[in-house]
């Protein structure tokens, strides 16, 4: 054993638990109080479109057009897209915690959603080929002067009225769109364009409103709860699983099916997540919740000619330009096989012992064979070399010629444990780490971080990630650490490795791990993690974190069905659905 | 895992169909455009990602090629002295010449790389030679304007600060002026490594790596009929107003709505001001020479200028001359050797000059030719600022290249060494200078910042040293432990105000 008693307490926010209470233990291991009487639905404000979002509604706009107009014409407004803000993950403790969630309201968000629809509207009229593909819902063939027809008016507004709101027309929003067409030609000005333009502009396109379902309880205007209809639903669902709108078939479906009701529901569920697109949502929240985005780029930084002699040593001339993608692909496509491809739980993500390593330099970092993709020809790792996510190349790269443990540490005790760890102190002397010759990276940030200010902190986050030692910078297997201390591109020494930590998983909990394979099963059996992926489902569904008091027995069912017997990933991803709290709304 | 992306990709596959093959300057450039009487000073910040090669010294491909005999006679590469005048200061003297009478002794070029080419424009141009960034010790990532607090995602313990242009953009604001930040650089993977930085340490957001995508965001709009955009937008917030109305939403449901509608509002009093300015043709967007990027968003960039629609800039690049931007670092460290002071591989090597000569021919020269046709450069101040000096992470004698007097600010035409000449050489560890603080300071100073305005923003930190006078110049106020090459030198500047102007540099 490596450390002694800790002070966790002291340092990590366990279980982000701030005000909240801690989860209770059960006699089926740890999990989610849950308490019918405290159980409230937390208000819901209007939210405008992320980006994404939006770049699908477009194209799910003009999915009529064939496909070669669709790319040309989506290339077209690109820029103009671009001059959309990014959204961004807010870093600010108890607001939205994924970017699909960012609420900031700029200059740039507001002009260029106008000139999206502007640009797009221009784009289409000024070419005939477009005006055709529009005007397909009239009929073939046809061009603008169709709409002057009062048959081809309605069907064009009904029919991209639905696709820009989510839902169908009311007689009267059809009237008007009819009527605005009318007096824009009659200005002298292009009625179609204008048309097209404030279809994109209008605030049920770029804003989920979700105003028109049955009161339930309360006041309107202040405190009101909505059952949400049935179209309001069918958009939550596809922009959380798809981060797209509804498609025609999905919508010609729902008019003659009430999904409001549990088996119509769990029906059009299994149907939407079988879709291919249901990986860009998901996927898409798996990425931001692992950070692949902040993945350590091999070799890009420090020592350069240490890192190319790490690289000769296996082979390569130098890293492939697109390890990094690489690497987070591997992450992705391990969870898109048992959350989506496969019924899988969550602890075979942690503990899988296949590699899903697609291009030959990560699979011979992995020393196995590139994987083909098929779930049937799954390759699997040296036999007790790697377990599960956290010993990946992804999660233990480097971007120097050094591992980074507390990088490494860092990521496992705050995302896959959902514990707090508070930033240095304001003032505290942050001295850089050096590496002394004939010591490990293990040693060396052992000794920069043996302050007391420091170590409070650093030991249970470190000690996370000195377990996975045994991977060199690169991510490969390795029982020695290479010694560059002289700064040369050859190494000048080198030393032992050590990967047995403490990682005090739980208060009080002193037990030790040998390496990254046996700490990765001992989060698996502890179901901290489980707690973890709920805890941050549940906060990329509803945009705010959870309050284990209202939220408990929501949290509650998702364990349940992420943990118990028969449960699975995907079980949790539809439960978060069939309950309540998901079809209803509250004002705010 | 991506569906239904409209990916660049696609873009730049489709641009070819969007008549965009376009003549660039100058009929790019707005007709009647130009400011008449005296146009307000615009700041463009260059951040040069090099790194290791001859920057100064007698080899040196960048700064004067020069060398200092006994008898303090400015010798040029060719062996011609070099009208060379000292000024003697408390902390040291500095040295100045003009570089007119530089290039003259050296075959009618500056260096390698300030060639010929640069002749015209030598009496707008500054060289100077020897700041020190004092709060970075070894580190440098990031930190060419001002940005010291983090580098390659560690933190060196120094607290945050806005770069220069975001300094100058908050002033040019509260000013009433054009306060727009344009970030720019040459391809998607640039955007990674800024060099522009918010008060908080945060990069900022907005940087275009596609010249069309910035004239989008400008005049993107302007080929569509003034009428159907105020008609458009008339409409839209009718309808948001409408929507607004709905007794079925909450006070925090009409908040969110009511600041998209005072937005919308603003949209709708721009669609006047942007259309009635400038007719300009929108650039090819389907670029992928990363160089002809930098060239083709200099236009835009002097478009904006001569429109009065923005006023800060800021650029970077990584490698322009091979497909993997970050290429650049792998030339550094491999191209020259810190510890014998020579070329270790001559690939890479050249590599790295190559890159740097694009920087300077690409984004500044260019630059400063484009706006000295339309008379825009002298009001213009042009700063490229190299990351660091020669030898690798040695944050201090940076080299700096200027063009414009920001309005007559600056004398230009000039050489300025502020280096401390004895003691040291140009060979191992080598020259200090001046704090980079008080040229910040002269720069901010330059654009019209007030200098109460630039020192509140100041921070120091509790454990550096800190010789100057409290909180002078901009930056970190304090010089960091680690920079303990530059400790000592520095220990005797006490009170030395670094808001006060750089001797030799102001007109």
């Amino acid at each position: 054993m490596l450390f002694g008693i800790l002070p966790l307490a002291a340092c990590l926010g366990r279980f982000h638990a701030g005000s909240t209470p801690a989860p209770a233990t059960t006699e089926s291991g740890i999990s989610f109080a849950c308490d019918p009487t405290a159980s409230a639905l937390t208000a819901a404000p209007v939210k405008r479109m992320a980006k994404v979002y939006v770049e699908n509604s477009i194209r799910e706009f003009v999915s009529g057009f064939s496909a070669t107009s669709q790319t040309t014409l989506l290339s077209v407004i690109q820029s103009r897209f671009d001059l959309i803000p990014d959204d961004q993950i807010p870093s600010t403790a108890g607001g939205a915690y994924y970017s699909v969630d960012d609420a900031t309201l700029a200059q740039e968000h507001v002009d260029n959603i106008v000139y999206l629809g502007l640009s797009l509207a221009t784009s289409i009229t000024g070419n005939p080929t477009y005006v055709s593909d529009m005007l397909n819902v009239c009929g073939p063939g046809l061009d603008k002067t169709a709409l002057l027809g009062d048959a081809c008016l309605t069907s064009f507004v009904q029919y991209y009225g639905r696709k820009a709101f989510r839902r169908p027309l009311a007689d009267a929003e059809t009237t008007d769109f009819k009527s605005f067409f009318t007096q824009v030609n009659s200005a002298g000005l292009d009625g179609f364009t204008a048309l097209i333009a404030r279809f994109i502009s209008h605030p049920y396109f770029y804003y989920r409103i979700d105003e028109d379902g049955t009161l339930l309880s309360g006041t309107e205007g202040t405190d009101a709860i909505y059952q949400l209809t049935k179209w309001e639903l069918l958009s939550k669902i596809t922009f959380l699983f798809w981060q797209a709108p509804p498609t025609d078939a999905l919508y010609d479906l729902v008019e003659s099916l009430d999904i409001t009701t549990d088996e119509n529901l769990s029906t059009i569920l299994d149907s939407i997540l079988a879709d291919p697109k249901a990986q860009q949502g998901i996927l898409g929240f798996y990425s931001e919740w692992l950070k692949l985005e902040q993945t350590l780029i091999p070799g890009s930084t420090g020592n350069i000619m240490a890192i190319a002699t790490q690289v000769a040593d296996d082979g390569l001339d130098a890293v492939p330009p697109t390890q990094k993608d690489d690497m987070n692909q591997e992450i992705l496509d391990l969870v898109n096989h048992y959350s989506l491809a496969t019924d899988g739980r969550f602890e075979d993500i942690l503990v899988s012992p296949y590699s899903f390593a697609k291009t030959p330099a990560l699979a011979k970092i992995y020393g196995v064979d590139a994987w083909d993709g098929t779930a049937g020809n799954l390759v699997s790792f040296p036999v007790g070399e790697r377990s599960g996510l956290l010993t990946r190349a992804a999660f233990v790269a480097s971007n120097t010629e050094y591992t980074r443990p507390v990088i490494k540490g860092k990521l496992i005790r705050t995302q896959i444990l959902c514990e707090d760890i508070p930033p240095p102190p304001p003032g505290v002397n942050i001295k850089p780490l050096v590496h002394m010759p004939g010591e490990t990276t293990r040693e060396a940030t052992s000794e920069v971080t043996a302050d007391t200010t420091c170590t409070t902190c650093h030991q249970p986050m470190d000690a996370l990630g000195f377990a996975t030692e045994n991977y060199d910078p690169l991510g490969r297997i390795r029982q020695i650490e290479l010694d560059f201390t002289d700064g040369q591109g050859m190494p000048s020494g080198q030393a032992q490795i050590d990967t047995s930590v403490t990682p005090m998983l739980t208060d009080g909990d002193m037990s030790s791990a040998k390496d990254g394979v046996e700490l990765s099963q001992k989060i698996a059996d502890s179901g901290l993690a489980h707690l973890c992926l709920v805890r941050n489902y549940f906060r990329y569904v509803n945009g705010r974190q959870e309050d284990d008091s209202a939220d408990g027995c929501d949290l509650e069912s998702m364990r349940k069905k992420l943990m118990n017997a028969g449960g699975s990933v995907k079980q949790m991803l539809k439960q978060t659905i069939l309950q309540s709290s998901f079809r209803q709304k509250k004002v705010g | 895992m991506k569906y239904n992306r409209i990916t660049r990709r696609h873009f730049l596959q489709g641009a070819g169909a969007a008549a965009l093959a376009l003549p660039l300057l100058p009929s790019l450039f707005p007709k009647g455009a130009r400011a008449d009487a005296t146009p307000p000073k615009s700041f463009i910040g260059i951040g040069a990602w090099n790194g290791l090669y001859r920057m100064y010294g007698a080899d040196s491909q960048l700064m004067p090629r020069t060398t200092v005999d006994a008898s303090g006679t400015l010798l040029s590469a060719t062996g011609t002295a070099v009208p060379y005048a000292p000024l003697m200061l408390p902390q040291h003297t500095i040295y100045s010449a003009q570089l007119t009478d530089i290039a003259a002794a050296n075959n009618g070029a500056i260096s390698d790389i300030i060639d010929a080419n640069y002749t015209p424009l030598l009496n707008k141009v500054l060289m100077l030679q020897g700041f020190d960034y004092i709060g970075l010790g070894y580190y440098h990532h990031s930190g060419h304007f001002g940005n010291w607090h983090e580098t390659s995602g560690q933190t060196e313990g120094n607290p945050t600060m806005a770069s220069l242009d975001v300094v100058i953009s908050n002033y040019l604001k509260s000013a009433l002026l054009p306060s727009d930040i344009v970030c720019y650089t040459a391809s998607y993977p640039d955007r990674g490594q800024t060099t522009s930085f918010l008060a908080d340490g945060t990069p900022t957001s907005d940087i275009f790596y596609n010249p069309a995508t910035l004239w989008d965001s400008y005049f993107g709009t302007s080929n569509i009929p003034i009428n159907l955009k105020k008609t458009l937008v008339d409409q839209v917030l009718v309808d948001y107003k409408s929507v607004r109305q709905s007794a079925r939403l909450g006070a925090q449901d009409r908040l969110k709505l009511d600041t998209h509608i005072a937005l919308l509002s603003q949209t709708e009093a721009n669609v006047q001001k942007i259309a009635g300015m400038c007719q300009l043709m929108r650039p090819d967007a389907s670029l992928t020479d990363r160089a002809t990027i930098l060239k083709t968003m200099n236009d835009v960039i002097v478009s904006l200028i001569a429109c009065g629609l923005c006023n800060t800039f800021m650029g970077w690049a990584w490698a322009l001359n091979d497909s993997d931007p970050n290429n650049w670092h792998v030339w550094s460290h491999l191209g020259f050797s810190n510890d014998t002071d020579a070329i270790a591989d001559q690939t890479n090597y050249t590599n790295m000059v190559e890159q740097s000569r694009s920087v300077m021919n690409d984004m500044c020269l260019d630059l400063a030719q484009k706006l000295d046709a339309v008379q825009l450069l002298d009001s213009s101040l042009i700063v490229c600022l190299q990351e660091h000096s020669k030898r690798g992470h040695e944050s201090w004698n940076i080299p700096v290249i200027a063009f414009g007097s920001a309005g007559g600010t600056f004398k230009t035409g000039q050489y300025i060494d502020y280096r401390q000449l004895p003691g040291r050489d140009d060979a191992m560890f080598t020259r200090f200078g001046f704090p980079m603080n008080q040229l910040y300071a002269n720069i901010l100073g330059a654009m019209g910042v007030p200098t109460s305005t630039f020192e509140a923003l100041n921070k120091t930190r509790a454990d550096a040293t800190m010789p100057f006078k409290a909180n002078s110049g901009y930056g970190v106020c304090a010089i960091h432990p680690d920079f303990t090459q530059g400790a000592g030198y520095y220990a005797s500047w006490t009170g030395y105000d670094m808001s006060s102007w750089l001797p030799l540099l102001k007109a």
